[in-house]
């Protein structure tokens, strides 16, 4: 049955002329999951949010939205706020409330449900979504992918029937944004709810959906099952190209025809049936033999009576490389971030920096932090990369090589998040800084960008910088790193160049890997797998 | 789940705190003070353990000793002189007495205080706060949610610009003020930002529709209620006893313990200008009631201990 309805649906911004949307059609039967992709700015966030009318943005709108045969803005607040529920994209700040179990009661509060009502559904959501154990705790003890939950299961114990969520899992690391998915699957499976949701990370998403919908420049460009995608990859916008599972991709570069394969399951079928090279012959990168860090028997911790964060960690960065180190969460990355950029100090062990004490030296180390905001200084983008460098011809060169020369009179915070992830490494990157570090960059970027970031680095480790990131990124390090390093409580489990971290490593690997084990040896990226079945 | 008083509903807490608080500053008789001062140490030490200890020698005792001394010193009332002080005035036994009245009310009050602290944790205010000051309740929680968060950003603020070296911890006064206040002028930008995220959170859960109700997670039992009502008629009887002034006492300009009567017998200490009426009926049960009342939470708390002791032996 139609569940949501949506004719000739156009919007566009106040003081905009081009059209957020532009004349979608659309219907959607009810629990249904639909995942709508798009590259960023492609209206995706705009319709979802016309959806829910309490959230729909001010601007020019003509066209109907029809949910449940009642056209959406005639719906009664109260109704819309049962039967729609939407999650976003920040963990922290949906998070309304101190304590976990009131923040599963604020919206049932908010309907004014009797308090029995409100203890039984508050009751049934902590035991579906394995909240018990974390049920009394104050919501800021959490970590990120509790929030995200918690955010899931307060939404939920309003009983919606549409459940929209805005890119839910892009603040998340790799396994909570996997559980995080697969509780929405369970949720739409056993509940019958219908979910609409936008992600970056297609690679799972695809998996669960039903149908997808690409968007491009407000409007649909498709609109069909995850297999259709496969089969038309060619003929959609481009950002899909890079942006879809790693099976679809490489089914798409082959150009094979016939039934296109979804899963990293479908993609080893897919495979072996396929006639390639069994080995993929790889050339090590040599990487210099100087080092532009050295951390000998680090150990830290941060108050005398906790145990220890590192535990007599040894690592080399060379020089003038691109340094990938990952981890699980908790692990201690960002600690051993700060003591490289020498924010903290280890209580024993020894931190040089091109072979001198940190204190001493005078290399410039640069940080761009995981929460960008945090470094926009001045009212515009302009005059923030001024506070820090005064030559306009430099500022014109970088704001070029990165994209940004269009939003210079901009405010920083007007800006998208990869928007702004470009000006704050603008503002970085004119501290002309000989080491940078990163703080999971490609947090939240979307896969067209991430080719352009990688780009970005790649010339600035030519123009002899080292480059550290830490990051959950497999499959960006995988690609484009040149040594991985494995952080495993509080110590460096392993350490080698990206393609044997990453070929000798069986879980915590590319899917391209995952894909060809046992298939083609030696095998980590797309490229490789294409490579390997090219030859023949 | 919480053990003891502690666990009982916010509401039978409260009641119980509110009345020692009323009635340990409207009874200045001896007794009441000394019943008052035992009772709130002891539930103080089964509260916080060891703890106490250190809290008492260091803080406690010498608060009353400052009280005592400085009420001897510098108030002159009373009529009964032990000794000239330096500046010409003289030291009374009233004066003294008096300070120690003063001075051991004000410590026993803190412990008190000390102990609703441990008891009353925050959700249970909220729960009490909530029913009469809804909207306040809300944005009081909402306060606690928030401040841990501010108070991280702004370590993240600093980090991150210390990171592309905007340091606030050196370089000149001038310098480290620019960019403390560049801190802080992000912090307020960025939160106001995303403040915006927050609202919308909340309409999408209804906030602002008509008929919001408050939950609170506590519910009565019986015990609970037997207790709040024991406690009301601890209150009662010992505002009965107040009104008749059946526990009255004065320390000034003589010391006067209980009210003049028709019966029993009165004695003098006439060196002190002391005088000790016998005590009435109604004294006696006023005095009763308010122990009860005191040491009415180890009374609880030791009877869940021994029942558990003895369920643990029969196992």
């Amino acid at each position: 049955m139609e569940q949501i309805k949506i004719e000739n649906l156009s919007f566009s911004y106040p003081l905009s002329d081009k059209k957020a949307i532009d004349n979608l059609s659309l219907s959607i039967d009810g629990g249904e999951f639909i995942l709508l992709c798009g590259k960023s700015g492609c209206g995706k966030t705009t319709l979802l949010r016309q959806l829910k009318k309490e959230l729909a943005p001010h601007g020019e709108k003509s066209g109907k939205i029809y949910i449940d045969g009642q056209k959406s803005d005639e719906m009664p607040l109260r109704e819309s706020a049962e039967k729609v529920g939407f999650v976003m994209q920040n963990p922290d700040l949906q998070i309304v409330t101190d304590k976990v179990w009131h923040e599963l009661a604020f919206g049932l509060e908010n309907l004014g449900l009797d308090t029995a009502e409100i203890r039984l559904r508050t009751a049934e959501m902590v035991s579906y979504f394995g909240i018990n154990e974390w049920f009394n705790k104050k919501t800021n003890e959490l970590s990120g992918g509790q929030k995200q939950m918690l955010n899931l299961a307060s939404v939920m114990a309003m009983h919606p029937d549409i459940l929209i969520l805005d890119e839910p899992t892009s603040q998340l690391d790799p396994i909570a944004a996997e559980n995080f998915l697969f509780t929405l699957s369970k949720i739409n499976r056993e509940l019958g709810t219908t979910v609409i949701l936008t992600e970056q990370r297609l690679e799972e998403a695809f998996a669960y959906a039903d149908r997808i919908v690409v968007m491009d420049n407000g409007g649909i460009a498709f609109d069909g099952t995850p297999e259709k995608v496969g089969e038309k990859l060619s003929t959609l916008p481009t950002f899909l190209k890079s942006a879809a599972p790693t099976a679809m991709r490489i089914f798409n570069r082959v150009g094979d025809s016939g039934v296109c394969p979804v899963t990293v399951r479908d993609g080893r079928g897919w495979l072996r049936g396929k006639e390639c090279e069994k080995e993929f012959i790889f050339e090590e990168k040599t990487v210099s033999e100087k080092k532009a860090v050295e951390l000998k028997d680090i150990c830290f911790r941060y108050n005398k009576n906790e145990k220890d964060i590192l535990k007599n960690l040894s690592l080399k960065i060379p020089e003038k490389s691109f340094f990938a180190i990952l981890g699980g969460n908790g692990a201690g990355k960002t600690t051993l971030m700060k003591i490289i950029s020498s924010l903290l100090a280890p209580y024993s062990g020894k931190v040089k920096i091109f072979g001198q004490k940190p204190k001493k030296c005078e290399t410039k180390i640069a940080v761009l932090p995981q929460d960008v905001q945090a470094i926009f200084t001045e009212k515009t983008v302009m005059l923030d990369l001024k506070s820090t460098e005064k030559n306009e011809e430099k500022i014109m060169r970088i704001s070029k090589q990165l994209y940004i020369e269009n939003l210079l009179n901009k405010h920083p915070f007007d800006l998208s998040g990869g928007e702004q992830q470009r000006a704050a490494l603008a503002k970085v990157l004119l501290c002309e800084p000989k080491i940078l570090l990163f703080d999971e960059p490609t947090k939240g970027m979307d896969a067209e960008f991430k080719n352009v970031f990688a780009s970005v680095i790649r010339s600035l480790v030519e123009s002899g910088c080292t480059v550290i990131m830490i990051s959950h990124d497999v499959e960006f390090c995988a690609k484009y790193a040149d040594v991985c390093a494995m952080l495993f409580d509080g110590e460096i489990s392993a350490c080698s160049s990206a393609h044997s971290f990453f070929n000798r490593n069986r879980f915590y690997t590319t899917s391209a890997n995952r894909m060809t084990r046992g298939i083609i040896k030696n095998v980590v990226t797309d490229e490789e797998i294409c490579l390997c079945l090219n030859e023949k | 789940m919480e053990i003891g008083f502690k666990g009982y509903h916010p509401i039978a807490n409260l009641i119980f705190f509110a009345s020692i608080v009323v009635f340990g500053l409207l009874f200045k008789h001896p007794v009441t003070l000394a019943v008052c001062f035992a009772a709130a140490l002891c539930y103080y030490i089964r509260l916080c353990g060891r703890k106490v200890l250190k809290s008492f020698l260091l803080f406690l005792l010498p608060m009353l000793l400052f009280v005592l001394v400085i009420n001897g010193l510098f108030a002159h009332y009373g009529t009964t002189p032990l000794m000239t002080l330096p500046d010409g005035n003289s030291l009374t036994f009233e004066s003294l007495i008096y300070g120690f009245v003063l001075g051991l009310s004000t410590v026993t009050i803190i412990m008190w205080f000390f102990c609703y602290s441990e008891v009353v944790t925050a959700d249970k205010f909220m729960f009490v706060f909530g029913r009469v000051l809804p909207a306040a309740a809300l944005v009081f929680s909402m306060a606690l949610r928030f401040i841990p968060l501010y108070k991280n950003r702004l370590r993240t603020i600093a980090e991150a610009q210390r990171g592309i070296g905007c340091d606030y911890k050196t370089g000149t006064v001038k310098q480290r003020i620019k960019n403390g206040g560049k801190i802080l002028s992000i912090l307020i930008t960025w939160s106001l930002e995303n403040a915006i995220e927050t609202s919308d959170s909340m309409r999408a859960r209804g906030y602002g529709l008509k008929g919001r109700k408050n939950y609170g997670k506590f519910r009565w039992s019986t015990k609970d209620v037997i207790t709040a009502l024991l406690m009301i008629l601890l209150d009662i009887v010992m505002l009965v006893g107040y009104v008749k002034k059946s526990v009255y006492c004065i320390y000034n300009p003589y010391v006067i313990i209980n009210p003049s009567a028709d019966f029993g017998k009165t004695y003098f200490v006439n060196e002190l200008n002391l005088t000790l009426n016998p005590i009435s009926p109604l004294g006696i049960l006023t005095l009763s009631a308010f122990t009860v009342l005191c040491f009415l939470p180890i009374i609880i708390d030791l009877r869940e201990d021994i029942k558990w002791n003895r369920l643990k032996s029969k196992i």
